[in-house]
């Protein structure tokens, strides 16, 4: 059985001892290097590019502006919630006539090396008339400001309205009514290794593309389409990368041009993406204003929940539509059943960077929303936070569960899940009940302790389909081929330990190809927490096909019906009395001679998500000097249905969660009112390292496994990175509960904290109001 | 950012006015200053160059004066573009003169663009302070020099 074993990843032998191949490690003889020039302008109509004096550099190849690529190229499409009403908004590779923010591809430069490029970009001038920029949701969409896509009509570009119930009436009758507003900054997922591409042209000018991923036959497509070409004439071969977490992998403006460079001059042509590029042309993400208003009762039950939210998507609509907006309010109720529920999303244009997911997508920021909420509930009531939790949760037996609210084409179902079972491990592992002896203890050595809890649902298996195809050599090793990419998550690992479990050999025996459409016919890709439940499906199906074959082959070979056989450890087995008839190699071998052929394909297609549910909780000191906020303690649960193996689903977690640290109290893509970008470089734009990261003390839960796939398994990749700044903010209210604080947005500077220790604690009449 | 700030000249105020209107001394006064030509009344072509952290680099700057009311005070309004982005300015300067001394006050709004705005923005606001500062420290040095000779 290899289904749940904690086993080393296949993946690791060559990364470690240095041997991966990023795309910046290929050289191809005669391969030359692009540069793009960007608009250093928020907002403004360029008047002219005067080309001439890089175009006379020696050795420069190639300068390209908007007005040179084809007449009829077609802007870069939605993959993910495509919207017609959205088509108008849609980015084109290079700016034409107008920039709107800060990093707009503007020329495109391919010279004989990066030297000589950048060289080039310097002799690029381009007369901008400035416009005046649009920084923030409330400005944009005010009667009075420019519209950033006429065809549109208005920066509120897309409006998605849901609802359950009438919160209206049920607001009537609730005694207490909390109304507030909260903020989730802009930041974004931060690879080790930038973006970077390599296009070359062969004698039969067919195009070959080395480091698309995450989805590599879907940009596929969509580079045919805008180059016009056959998709046959493309191939994409998926390199290592460094990192991924939503941004990495869309098909980006250069995604487009240094294919089309490499077209035009019949020579490789490269693209490394540099860390200062980086911050501003790679896809934000997160920033959401709400505006909630909930009701409940004295007991703490919710009744209704409203929440009008902004979304500032930035200049353009990229590849991923609105699909962060529509998570939010698919998943903002969360575990817990609330009657009436309204929400309205508003999808706003301003002049900064287009915006994409990053790992937990509008779930990141619904849950700090619902869960600072949930807190501030049980202040008002002067109840314990977790108690308000519990009798506002979802029940066992109510699942399957729906909150009747509309997410990426599908009704939220939640299809399995024990959420008070998650919320009692929580309390025992965190010793929640003696937490305020300690509490007071800590406070008479002139510590502040604080102690929060955040619950969340997450949302993995996202179809329509994965595609796998196995097949069995000779020598008993398996090739199994999927449509997945590996953006470093494991999924060599977990489909060769489906593959393996299926087929009762060693995973080791399994070789998993991906990411070249020469090579894997077809495939969805690595997005949405989706590889393990999708394409782990598909790999248990198209093995289990495989197996039947084997076991037909070893029926014939013993005289024994098929269904009496087994396969364990390579070797046929007789079910009824385990006894080994012989090695797996055999029928293999007796199989290729007979000319069957052990090669099987699978395409798995799901319609509905699965949904994984866990709970965060910190445990933290603050210094009372500098408003620093330690973490003593960090515990997470998480029900994934099935773990496929515990170490990568650790892994999954550990480094979800330093990215939700990052977001709950270090990382901001900030700009200032003029639209310019003011933490480009990581001297402004602090990530957690080690130093910062705590121990997490993990408990992964198998309780509920999905009734959706074969394996039971709900996906593991967001859940350790969605509930982190809830759980921090709720610790920190907790340690300063006596003092004037309120946390509504982040991340949460220490400034914050140490205003609120210098104002002093506030009197109990303040307190009460 | 904002930029203001004040600096005193051991100098009458027509003294100070002119200087603040004489291409050699603010050539001398613009910090890094290479070339500044007279391109039309009140309006100047410049070339800078910074060596300071974040702002290094080469500028070609246009700068324009406005709202003149002489003696007392006019706009200043400078443009410079670089590979490394953007600097904009635009203060007013106004003269006080309390015998002996004239006052410079200067008030105003600095701009940063590109890429110098995204990985210098933490040192910006106290380069930019400095900048001016030197260069009206450097007007009134001009200024006094003149004056004695």
């Amino acid at each position: 059985m290899s289904i749940g074993m904690s086993v080393k990843r296949i993946e690791d032998p060559r990364l470690i001892t240095g041997n991966g191949q990023y795309v910046g490690d290929i050289k191809l003889p005669e391969q030359c290097e692009a540069v793009i020039v960007r608009s250093p302008h928020a907002h403004a109509n360029i008047l002219r590019i005067d080309t001439e004096k890089a175009r006379n550099l020696p050795d420069v190849l190639m300068v390209v502006t908007g007005e040179d690529l084809p007449k009829d190229l077609s802007p870069i499409p939605m993959r993910l919630a495509p919207n017609e009403a959205l088509t108008k908004a849609l980015q084109y590779p290079l700016a034409k006539g107008k920039v709107r923010y800060v990093g707009e591809p503007v020329v495109l430069i391919v010279a004989s090396s990066r030297y000589t490029a950048e060289d080039a970009a310097d002799l690029i001038e381009v007369i901008y008339k400035p416009l005046p920029p649009i920084t923030d949701v409330q400005s944009a969409i005010h009667p009075d400001t420019a519209v950033l896509h006429p065809e549109i009509g208005s920066n509120d570009l897309f409006l998605i309205h849901s609802k359950r119930g009438s919160v209206e009436e049920q607001l009537k009758s609730c005694p207490y009514i909390l109304e507030e507003d909260l903020y989730v900054q802009r930041h974004s997922g931060i690879p080790l290794e930038t973006r970077g591409l390599l296009a070359f042209v062969d004698k039969k000018n067919r195009l070959t593309v080395f480091g698309p991923t995450k989805v590599v036959h879907f940009n596929h497509n969509i580079l045919a389409t805008l180059l016009k070409k056959e998709p046959k004439d493309i191939r994409f071969i998926e390199t290592d990368v460094g990192g991924g977490f939503g941004p990495r992998g869309e098909f980006y403006p250069e995604d487009y041009l240094i294919p089309y460079a490499a077209l035009q001059l019949g020579r490789p042509v490269k693209w490394i993406e540099d860390r200062l590029e980086h911050m501003k042309a790679t896809n934000h993400s997160r920033e959401q204003k709400h505006h909630v208003v909930v009701g409940f009762d004295e007991s703490g039950r919710i009744h209704a929940l409203k929440d009008e939210i902004f979304v500032d998507t930035g200049a353009f609509i990229r590849t991923h539509g609105v699909t962060v907006p529509v998570l939010t309010q698919g998943l903002l109720p969360g575990p817990y059943d609330i009657q009436a529920l309204e929400f309205i999303t508003h999808v706003v244009a301003t002049n900064k960077t287009p915006t994409g997911t990053y790992r937990g997508p509008g779930r990141f920021e619904g849950t700090f929303v619902r869960e600072r909420i949930i807190d501030m509930v049980a202040k008002k009531l002067n109840l314990d936070p977790t108690v308000v939790r519990e009798r506002n949760l979802i029940k066992p037996e109510q699942m399957p569960y729906t909150n009747g609210i509309s997410a990426l084409g599908q009704v939220v179902e939640y299809d399995s899940g024990d959420y008070p079972f998650i919320l009692d491990a929580a309390r025992r592992a965190m010793d929640w009940d003696h937490f305020t002896e300690r509490k007071m203890q800590a406070e008479q050595e002139g510590k502040l302790l604080g102690l929060g809890f955040a619950m969340f649902v997450e949302k993995s298996g996202l179809g329509p389909w994965e595609f796998c195809e196995v097949e069995m050599k000779e020598n008993g090793e398996l090739i199994c081929k999927t449509g997945l990419a590996d953006v470093g998550q494991g999924v060599k690992t977990a489909l060769a330990q489906i593959c393996a479990d299926q087929l009762g050999i060693p995973y080791s025996k399994v070789t998993v190809i991906h990411g070249d459409t020469d090579t894997v016919e077809k495939g969805n890709g690595s997005f949405a927490t989706r590889g393990t439940v999708v394409g782990g499906s598909a790999a248990w199906y198209a093995s289990a096909a495989l197996k039947k074959k084997l076991l037909e082959g070893a029926a014939a070979h013993y005289h024994i019906p098929r269904e009496e056989l087994d396969i364990q450890n390579q070797k046929i087995i007789q079910i009824s009395n385990s006894i080994e008839l012989g090695p797996l190699e055999d029928i293999v071998v007796k199989c290729k001679d007979q000319g069957i052929d052990l090669h099987e394909k699978y395409t798995f297609s799901i319609d509905h998500m699965s949904y994984p549910s866990g709970i965060h909780a910190a445990e933290i000191e603050i210094d009372s000097e500098t408003g620093k906020v330690k973490i003593e303690k960090y515990y997470i649960a998480y029900d994934i249905g099935r773990a496929i193996n515990p170490l990568l689903v650790r892994g999954q977690l550990v480094g979800g969660m330093a990215q939700g640290l990052g977001g709950a109290l270090y990382e901001e893509l900030r700009y200032d009112d003029t639209g310019q970008l003011i933490t480009g470089s990581f001297m402004d734009y602090l990530i957690p390292s080690s130093m910062e990261v705590p121990e997490i003390n993990i408990e992964i839960f198998e309780n509920s496994p999905s009734p959706l796939n074969p394996l039971g398994v709900k996906g593991a990749g967001e859940g350790g990175t969605v509930a982190v700044a809830p759980a921090i903010a709720n610790a920190i209210t907790n340690a300063l509960d006596k003092y004037p604080i309120n946390i509504t947005s982040l991340p949460i500077r220490p400034e914050l904290i140490r205003d609120a220790i210098k104002k002093g604690p506030v009197r109990n009449e303040e307190e009460q109001t | 950012m904002n930029v203001k700030g004040e600096v005193i000249v051991d100098a009458n105020q027509i003294d100070v006015w002119n200087a603040l209107n004489d291409p050699e001394v603010l050539k001398k006064a613009t910090p890094g200053c290479k070339v500044l030509n007279e391109i039309a009344p009140d309006s100047y072509k410049a070339e800078i160059v910074l060596g300071i952290a974040a702002v290094r680099g080469e500028y070609e700057a246009e700068i324009n004066i406005f709202e003149k009311s002489e003696p007392n005070r006019y706009r200043l309004v400078m443009k410079a573009d670089s590979n490394m982005g953007f600097l904009e300015g635009n203060a007013v300067v106004e003269l006080d003169y309390n015998h002996p001394n004239t006052t410079i006050r200067y008030d105003g709004e600095a701009q940063v663009g590109g890429l110098i705005a995204g990985v210098g923005q933490r040192i910006l606001s106290g380069i930019a302070k400095m900048i001016v500062k030197d260069f009206f420290k450097k007007i009134a040095k001009e200024t006094k020099s003149r004056s004695v000779s």
